[in-house]
């Protein structure tokens, strides 16, 4: 694998990407929109609930970050369903497959190019949330509350592994499906469990404590490791020129 | 060069191409005949190292495309243009022939690009979206992406599919041209007229390889002879030295000379017979009607 032909995968997938407004209002406007929209019902939580206490302001929160794993989840799939189904239909991934590049620099190459934009967007998002919210919430905690340790866990563990989690579910989807609805339809149930998780915050019942986020992380990362394996064995110069499609 | 040898590839229980043994050598245009399902293309993803073989092996300047690291070597000197262009429709011409430079490593891409750009008279709509450009401006953009890397092997896959007569000539112009500079370039092709006008041998494949064959070699074996009052007797003396039953024309015989059988063995059998002689052709067997015999013999 040679990074210099996965930069030059990449640079190709985002410069096409990047000419589709679908993907330009789907990376801009669901990470901004929560950005702004989250703070202001911190406002109103904290304005209409004075008695609240610090230590459930700061859960909710907590829960409120969570909420970016929704998008770090869902947003790849719109880059790399193009990409790789894209690809497919367009039948231009056999031109790419007979120059000496290998098919681990290109695989690379699609990875980077979902996931990149997609932690680009949301960690902007996450900022600008965190930012409005340490003063929204101030008039109860006294202090500002992001960052804490487990926000770092959340932002550099947690979301890269479910963003590349969703890009290999992509790439196995990809394999079997020939329309990029059908493959954004079956990835994006990939959301399902992460806003379960989220609602379970909400709700109370699920603390997103630093135990509980490193326990996702590892669970994630090896939910990585057996789908980047599925993903290299689907992605394979005979198996895509005898098979897909 | 490009040797094959007893190459077979099944798909399960399909023989999609059987014991294909072949020498292509240094700067012929080779074209592959054949209907469709009739393993051509398999045959060039074989050659280009891009899919397995079943059995047999395929050697490219003397390298083994079944070793991945000889095949990358492979890739690397050649240039594919496959049946479907493979374009990507957002990008524009400059920007998918400098992103295949830059998979081959191309130095001076820019000088590359622009050449190739100006040479398949792509330059005007060199900035515009691939979408809006017309099949043939797409073709001579898959085939201008196919010579990103001055390859010295070139397999085209079907390169005049779908192109109009003007389009068709351009591309048949750009073989020879590639031809004149030493490439090896193997043709895929059902369009007979074009293999005959553009290659040194055409290969007819039907799984397997049915006849080999040289457009430009002489074939005398069927010779058209004038015969005033083709008598029985005349008719028996073509027959004596024909394999084939002789065919009456309007204005003669048309005979299928035997093997070790000369011409003027032939005219002196029709004169003792009291043929009068007006007229001895020999008739090339088109490649129409030789690609249709095999083809009807395979099945």
């Amino acid at each position: 694998m040679r990074v210099d032909d996965a930069w030059t995968v990449a640079s190709k997938d985002l410069r096409a990407a990047w000419q589709r407004k679908g993907i330009r209002y789907g990376l801009g406007v669901f990470p901004l929109l929560s950005a702004a929209s989250l703070p202001l019902v911190v406002r109103l939580v904290v304005t209409q609930r004075p008695d609240l206490t610090p230590a459930a302001v700061e859960e909710l929160l907590r829960s409120f970050l969570f909420f970016f794993m929704i998008a770090v989840s869902s947003l790849p799939t719109a880059i790399a369903s193009y990409a790789l189904i894209g690809e497919k239909v367009e039948r231009s991934l056999e031109p790419m497959l007979a120059t000496p590049v290998s098919v681990g620099s290109v695989l690379v190459g699609k990875m980077i190019a979902a996931v990149v934009p997609t932690l680009v967007a949301v960690w902007t998002a996450a900022a600008v949330f965190m930012v409005l919210a340490n003063r929204e919430a101030a008039p109860i905690l006294g202090h500002g509350y992001f960052p804490q340790a487990v926000t770092w866990v959340q932002l550099l563990i947690l979301m890269p592994a479910a963003a590349l989690m969703t890009v290999n579910l992509d790439i196995l989807v990809s394999a079997r499906v020939s329309d990029v609805r059908s493959a954004q339809q079956i990835a994006g149930l990939v959301v399902l469990p992460v806003s379960g998780l989220y609602v379970a915050a909400q709700l109370g019942s699920l603390a997103l404590d630093m135990g509980v986020l490193l326990g996702m992380s590892v669970v994630v990362l090896a939910i990585d490791v057996v789908t980047l394996w599925a993903a290299r064995r689907v992605f394979d110069r005979e198996e895509i020129l005898t098979r897909w499609g | 060069m490009i040797e094959t040898q007893g190459l077979t590839r099944r798909f399960g229980s399909l023989l999609a191409v059987d014991d294909l043994t072949l020498t292509i050598p240094d700067g012929e245009v080779f074209g592959l005949l054949g209907p469709n399902g009739a393993g051509k293309t398999t045959t060039m993803r074989m050659i280009a190292g891009l899919i397995g073989i079943t059995s047999g092996a395929a050697f490219v300047d003397g390298r083994d495309v079944a070793d991945p690291r000889q095949a990358d070597i492979v890739r690397a000197a050649l240039g594919i243009l496959p049946e479907e262009n493979g374009l990507y429709s957002d990008l524009s011409p400059r920007q998918t022939l400098d992103f295949f430079a830059r998979l081959h490593h191309v130095r001076d891409r820019r000088a590359r690009v622009d050449g190739l750009l100006e040479r398949l008279s792509l330059m005007d709509r060199a900035d515009a979206a691939v979408s809006t450009l017309s099949k043939g401006m797409k073709q001579r953009l898959a085939l201008a992406r196919a010579l990103i890397n001055e390859p010295r092997l070139v397999l085209l896959d079907e390169p005049t599919a779908n192109l109009d007569p003007a389009a068709s000539l351009e591309v048949r112009e750009l073989l020879l041209e590639l031809r004149g500079r030493g490439c090896t370039v193997v043709v895929n092709t059902h369009r007979l007229e074009e293999a005959e006008r553009t290659c040194d041998r055409i290969g007819i494949l039907h799984t397997r390889l049915l006849r080999l064959l040289s457009p430009t070699e002489p074939h005398a074996e069927v010779i058209r002879v004038g015969v005033e009052d083709s008598t029985d007797a005349v008719r028996a003396a073509a027959q004596a030295l024909s394999d084939r039953p002789v065919e009456a024309t309007g204005t003669g015989l048309l005979v299928h000379l035997r093997v070790g059988a000369a011409v003027p063995d032939l005219v002196a059998a029709l004169v003792d017979a009291g043929g009068r002689i007006t007229q001895v052709a020999p008739e090339r067997p088109t490649l129409e009607s030789v690609y249709l015999e095999a083809i009807a013999d395979a099945r």
